[in-house]
């Protein structure tokens, strides 16, 4: 089982909507039950980042850290989708 | 539900992102929306983490806070006549022209995610968001929405 974070600035609004698309593409990739997701905001996860497997952020993160996250922006606007996918996909190595 | 309170401004003028964000804040406050800290937790929040997206060259931003600061659910729509400047979702570098604002007022943290969807898939539909752009009546903006399955 991988641990999947997904993160936004308030932990409300975008993060609430990048969490229903993995949610989606996961049950579509037939990946459900190998991949546990977390939601939450940057403010509170800073800290315990390597916890985590993968990192999906649709908001600002800082440079110590960019390494470790994926832009969820693509979740959001629709452009680039398949590229942000076979990252995920690639990152979670499942 | 999120628009019962048709709090909407049309093509409205304001200079920077801060001058409309406290006039919408406001417009929320003044209906009873939000409580009194919404507006600095709006402005703290959009210099922190911002909102702006660009999606097919058009400029849209969500800002919002923390539900603690909401007592109701309820979107404030702004279109403006002139673009002003919101930096990026997720680069504070990218200077975005944002034209339409939706400003988010959620009582729960996780609610609503299929009307949150379907806000985000309304950018992305090049067709509705002309007529956004063309759109000066609150109930015609209603029935936008609506049609977007946003309600």
């Amino acid at each position: 089982m991988k641990n999947l974070l997904i993160m936004c600035g308030a932990g409300h609004a975008t993060s609430t909507i990048a969490v229903s698309k993995v949610n989606k593409w996961l049950s579509d990739e037939k990946l459900t039950d190998q991949v546990k997701i977390y939601q939450s905001k940057i403010a509170d996860e800073l800290n315990k980042i390597d916890s985590y497997d993968v990192v999906v952020s649709t908001t600002i993160v800082p440079d110590s850290i960019k390494a470790k996250v994926i832009n969820g922006l693509p979740l959001l606007t629709g452009v680039g989708l398949n590229e942000f996918f076979a990252e995920l996909k690639k990152r979670l190595a499942i | 539900m999120y628009f019962d309170q048709h709090l909407c401004l049309f093509n409205i003028e304001a200079k920077t992102k801060e001058e409309i964000l406290t006039t919408m804040a406001q417009m929320l406050l003044s209906h009873g929306i939000v409580k009194q800290d919404y507006l600095t937790g709006i402005l703290e929040r959009e210099q922190q983490y911002p909102t702006g997206l660009l999606v097919n060259s058009i400029g849209f931003a969500i800002p919002h806070t923390d539900s603690s600061k909401v007592n109701q659910s309820q979107i404030c729509f702004a279109s403006l006549k002139h673009p002003v400047i919101f930096s990026g979702m997720t680069d504070d570098k990218e200077q975005i022209p944002v034209k339409f604002i939706f400003m988010l007022a959620m009582k729960q943290p996780h609610e609503q995610v299929e009307n949150l969807q379907n806000l985000i898939g309304l950018f992305q539909n090049e067709e509705q968001i002309k007529l956004l752009e063309q759109c000066q009546s609150t109930n015609e903006f209603i029935s936008i929405l609506n049609s977007a399955g946003v309600k």
